[in-house]
């Protein structure tokens, strides 16, 4: 069989044969570009669920064990250069757009959606109900609209400020700058900027909130980034946790959302868990 | 001619062009109503990220690289409107069928779409690209991308993959056509 024979068999059932014939309303309107958006919410449960116990410490053991841990964890990150040590799972497969529902299994997540460049992310998926989306994954909950989801992607535009419209900004060059960007876009900081080591890099984790009164029926752009990848939210109370990490001089963007139940958000956590990033 | 005025020129010049083009993409992949949907997302961010949109003849290509993106997230508005579409079911409503359903009209129209269904997400699409978008293997490249050999490997596997599927339905239908000058897939 030749593939001129293939071409012609696959072109008879071309549901669009002749896209002039399509008829489509003149050229829209662009004086509001933020419209009409359906994207991921998250709660505060991903990033609160241990706070009720932090609140019964006294302040003084509480102050002491920040000061020792800071001090220590200061110490450690000065001498110590390599990145911590992590091993990807074996043989991901790789998220594309046409991903659709994703069996348990190993990912990898491509961080700038180029499949010539090798720098991503991978992670394993050991339940049902989950949906690959490049750069990451999500799991719907049913027809209620709720989802939690797990994005793993450089960014090229922070949109700031992001409460009352916003315009695109140059992404920070390194990933403190990245973190500190998107600590400054207007949402209400809960855990502010601070040094972490996480899927086997180092970094820096910031958690926001955005403030009541932020949205007005409307939802923002946050962020943009290679390959036509960006994020719209959210809603007043959302809350979203950051990874923003150094590889190999490139940052790199995870970001943990969910505005499903506790069960739902221990998968995303499970999913987290195994998530190591690579050059 | 300030900046502004200029981004809106090429935008329109853009939009005149390409929308048919990007609207039956759209159409090929999602139902209507998601069609438009993302036909719209892609032109927003067109309008968006104007510097960053190449001039022709990538122009096209880019903007399919844009839909593919925007109908990836047609699917999370599409788990969203799970319960509606079981309502609408339920009062014999359905909603409007896979596009690629609609089209069968034939018994071997259906072994054709089924054998393009079968392939994997990625050869699929690449398929698409090159038959009913009629992208070139570098324009193709750019809308997955992939390397030049990349989808060269792709499209070898599915070709294969979509001859022995096909080889029944070509049986049959020389019965009533002549044949066809023969050009290789092993």
């Amino acid at each position: 069989m030749t593939h001129d024979q293939i071409r012609e068999m696959v072109r008879r059932v071309n549901p669009i044969p002749d896209p002039s014939m399509l008829e489509i309303v003149d050229v829209p309107v662009l004086t509001t570009p933020l419209e009409r958006r359906t994207e991921m919410q998250t709660d505060n449960r991903i990033v609160t669920e241990n706070r009720g116990q932090r609140r019964w410490r006294g302040p003084i053991i509480g102050f002491a064990v920040a000061a020792v841990i800071l001090v220590a964890g200061s110490i450690y990150l000065l001498t110590n250069d390599d990145p911590p040590v992590a091993t990807p799972a074996p043989n991901p497969t790789v998220l594309t757009p046409e991903a659709g529902q994703i069996d348990p299994g190993a990912y990898f997540a491509d961080t700038d959606g180029d499949q010539t460049t090798s720098l991503g992310g991978t992670f394993v998926v050991e339940f049902e109900g989950w949906t690959g989306m490049q750069p990451g994954t999500l799991k719907s909950m049913g027809g209620d609209g709720l989802d939690v989801s797990l994005m793993v992607a450089e960014v090229d535009r922070v949109w700031s400020p992001v409460c009352g419209g916003g315009a695109p900004q140059p992404a920070g060059t390194s990933a403190e700058d990245l973190a500190n960007q998107f600590a400054g876009t207007g949402f209400t900081v809960q855990e502010a900027v601070s040094p972490v080591s996480a899927f086997g890099q180092r970094g820096y984790h910031l958690v926001i909130e955005v403030p009541p009164g932020c949205i007005a029926g409307d939802t923002h752009l946050v962020w943009e980034g290679p390959n036509w990848g960006e994020r719209y939210y959210q809603t007043a109370g959302q809350v979203v946790e950051y990874w923003f990490l150094d590889v190999e001089g490139t940052p790199v963007m995870v970001e943990a959302s969910s505005e499903s139940s506790k069960a739902d958000v221990s998968e995303l956590r499970a999913v987290i868990d195994t998530l190591v990033i690579s050059p | 001619m300030t900046s502004q005025t200029h981004n809106r020129s090429r935008f329109e010049s853009i939009w005149r062009e390409h929308r048919h083009q990007v609207l039956a993409y759209c159409l090929r992949r999602a139902s209507s109503a998601d069609a438009e949907d993302a036909c719209a997302e892609t032109f927003l961010v067109v309008w968006r990220r104007i510097d960053e949109i190449p001039p022709a003849p990538q122009t096209l290509p880019c903007l399919y690289g844009i839909a593919r993106k925007s109908l990836s997230n047609q699917t999370r508005a599409f788990h969203r409107r799970g319960r509606l579409q079981a309502k609408l079911t339920n009062l014999g409503m359905a909603p409007a069928a896979d596009p690629m359903l609609v089209v069968v009209q034939r018994a071997d129209d259906k072994v054709v779409t089924d054998a393009v269904r079968r392939l994997r997400p990625v050869d699929r699409e690449i398929v698409m690209l090159d038959v009913w978008e009629d992208l070139s293997r570098a324009e193709i490249a750019t809308v997955m991308g992939m390397t030049r050999a990349a989808v060269d490997q792709r499209i070898h596997r599915a070709y294969q993959k979509l001859s022995r599927a096909l080889e029944p339905v070509l049986e049959i239908s020389s019965l009533n056509s002549p044949p066809i000058a023969e050009e290789g897939v092993t």
